[in-house]
């Protein structure tokens, strides 16, 4: 038997893994502590959409009306009940769902694992093109990324997915751009950017918009390094079946779903919009909702780079720019490309194509980003140095790994413990649904019809109403106004479910009384269909069609 | 990125049984954390997404941790795509899904032994 011998490269893998171990416990840790689902409306909806999947044992381009009645009318294209997502992204939820066989935790552990992947798509690229060192350091930032953990705790999980393609993305594409045309290798790189980017576009486009728009400004770039057209005309010539062959890829796994993104409703117009934002990275103090501490839709610790990074990796950030500017290598020019890039698209709600709460979502690209100029800093610092000081190459070594370990510290005692406690301690048991409530849901299902539209109120949070119609496969609402107004449904219909099971749990008994008397003076004239559990539902003469 | 201090066979051995280790932790994790329903999310995964892709990769010159990683984020999209074409003519997703696992190990097969 051949003796084995390890050198360091050997060890990828394990560090890959190791990322990978890392990363499902922790980001399961809302999942280990109830397994009850949890989120904002958004991840309610995604749950929804793939549920009604798993539950019809069929996936198509249309939604049931009760999930469809979420958005009515959303995509003006595919018209009302038309799925908001490609298909195959709620598609891997509802497989895991039947064949792991657990419809709620499946369903969040395929959620989990899809969303953590940023830190073993940023290791591969950091690794292959700076070395194992920045590799491992950017990967396990990742794993703590706050900006990330936010964004999947509350739904936008789609999103989320879609940003941890963009490292793998770039690495395929610089490999496919750098390998030289003779090397077959070149083939395989052109089919696994394209089948990257594909498979990222059927999570969410944004994510796309900023993989394609860096890879066109590295092809720039390469053009004015090279002096040479990136894609010459002998090349597709001599080439131009395997072109031809991506090229009919990229369709067949686009196209079908092109009209759920061009169908959406588009709320921006075109129009120049405080020009002040291009001085900075991401300015919010101008914002109008800034003295409130939420902009967009987003706390102000989202945009914060104290508290998504730290304040000492500042210095690091710059010196990783500061290296890149100096070298200009091509895969600095890839990552310089991936700056611009993310500058570009963090401030295109300046000529108001993007609102600010799309433009803020693409700081989601930002983060691997830095992390990645952070790492390289890190481990260039110490040859930067030595430019101008005399230092040995032991000391260089060993200044690099002195910083390597500082870097971990702070990260394991910062960013780690921030991102601990906010996924050990995401939904406690009051904000996602109690038992009651998953038992009405249940009731709703077996005996309402599919028609039906349940307007909850008493419920403590909008997300658990919306919780409650994924799990009832029922349309339950705060308000039933906009769908009476535009004949989507009739007052026949209609229920009203009064609950109580949240305000018992807390012990709110003035509330409680508050309700009761509600609830006596406005469905005299109605029948009671469901009393359990401190909920009821009343049908038949409903008058009050919203929860307010 | 040379691989001077050793032979293409001992990269082999090391990387399958990184891959193998991997798999192994990752199993046990599933289990312990969330069951039974964990460990058969996690096999569904591992089995149906990563095994087959990760050997075609390899098969057409990608290192261990390209197959891998590639193999994890070409699938998590392509691989219910495929799903769902043929779900709009078979009316059943978990017929549709054993197809393509069907058509998936096939290939696999086919690959290497043609390399033979």
């Amino acid at each position: 038997m051949a003796k084995l011998k390890l050198s360091i490269k050997n060890y990828e893998i394990i560090i890959a893994a190791v990322l990978f171990l890392i990363s499902f416990w922790l980001w399961t840790l809302p999942l280990q502590s109830s397994h009850v689902p949890f989120g904002e409306g958004d991840a309610a909806w995604q749950f929804a959409a793939a549920d009604q999947m798993y539950m019809q044992n069929h996936a198509s381009f249309r939604i049931p009306s009760y999930l469809g009645n979420w958005y009515y009318g959303f995509n003006t294209i595919l018209g009302p009940n038309a799925i908001e997502y490609p298909p195959p992204y709620p598609l891997n939820i509802a497989l895991s769902q039947i064949f792991g066989g657990g419809r709620f935790v499946s369903a969040y552990i395929m959620f989990a694992l899809l969303d953590m992947l940023a830190s073993i798509s940023l290791f591969l690229l950091i690794r292959k093109l700076y070395g194992i060192l920045p590799g491992f350091l950017a990967g396990f930032a990742m794993v703590f990324s706050m900006r990330d953990i936010m964004l999947y705790l509350w739904g936008q999980r789609g999103s989320v997915i879609s940003f941890t393609f963009i490292p793998i993305a770039l690495y395929s594409f610089y490999m496919y751009f750098t390998t030289p045309d003779s090397d077959k290798k070149k083939n395989v790189y052109l089919f696994t950017t394209i089948l990257v980017v594909a498979s990222q576009y059927l999570f969410h486009i944004q994510g796309v918009i900023v993989s394609i728009s860096v890879i066109i400004l590295f092809s720039l770039f390469m053009w004015l390094k090279n002096k040479k057209f990136p894609l010459p005309i002998s090349l597709l010539k001599s080439n131009w079946k395997i072109y031809s062959i991506s090229v009919l890829l990229l369709l067949v796994f686009t196209m079908p779903f092109i009209l759920i993104y061009f169908g959406a409703q588009a709320t921006n117009s075109v129009h120049i919009n405080n020009v002040s934002r291009l001085f900075s990275w991401y300015k919010i103090n101008d914002q109008p909702d800034y003295s409130s501490g939420n902009i967009a839709g987003y706390p102000i610790i989202y945009f914060s780079f104290s508290q998504i990074y730290n304040y000492w990796y500042l210095p690091f950030l710059m010196i990783g720019i500061i290296l890149l500017l100096i070298r200009r290598e091509s895969k600095d020019l890839l990552m310089l490309s991936w700056v611009i890039g993310v500058y570009i698209l963090i401030h295109l709600d300046v000529i108001g194509y993007f609102s600010v709460q799309r433009s803020a979502r693409m700081l989601l690209a930002e983060t691997a980003l830095f992390y990645s100029l952070i790492a390289i800093g890190i481990a260039g610092l110490p040859s930067l140095l030595s430019n101008f000081y005399k230092i040995k190459e032991s000391s260089i070594k060993a200044i690099k790994y002195l910083l390597a370990v500082i870097f971990i510290i702070l990260l394991v005692f910062a960013n780690g413990k921030a991102a601990y406690s906010t996924l050990n301690g995401a939904y406690s048991p009051i904000l996602r649904l109690n038992p009651y409530q998953m038992q009405v849901s249940e009731w709703i299902a077996s005996n309402l019809p599919e028609n039906a539209i349940v307007v909850a109120k008493g419920t403590l949070t909008y997300p658990k109403i919306r919780f409650m119609l994924a799990v009832s496969e029922r349309h339950v609402t705060s308000t039933a106004e906009y769908l009476l107004s535009v004949g989507a449904t009739s007052p026949k219909d209609l229920y009203y479910m009064i609950d109580y099971s949240d305000l018992v749990l807390l012990g709110q008994q003035d509330a409680i009384n508050s309700q009761l008397e509600w609830e006596k003076s406005n469905f005299q004239n109605s029948t009671l269909v469901y009393n359990q559990n401190n909920i009821h539902i009343w049908h038949g003469n409903i008058k009050v069609f919203t929860n307010e | 990125m040379s691989n001077k201090e050793k032979t293409p066979s001992e990269k082999s051995i090391f990387s399958d049984y990184a891959v193998l280790a991997f798999s192994a932790a990752l199993f046990t994790l599933s289990i312990y954390l969330f069951g039974l329903t964990g460990f058969k999310t996690i096999g569904f995964w591992f089995i149906f997404y990563i095994v087959p892709s990760y050997f075609i990769l390899k098969y057409f010159g990608l290192d261990s941790l390209e197959s891998f990683v590639f193999s994890v984020f070409i699938t998590a999209g392509i691989l219910p795509a495929l799903v769902f074409f043929l779900n709009l003519v078979v009316p059943s997703l978990i017929v549709s899904a054993v197809i393509i696992f069907i058509t998936e190990v096939s290939a696999v097969i086919l690959l290497y032994k043609n390399k033979k």
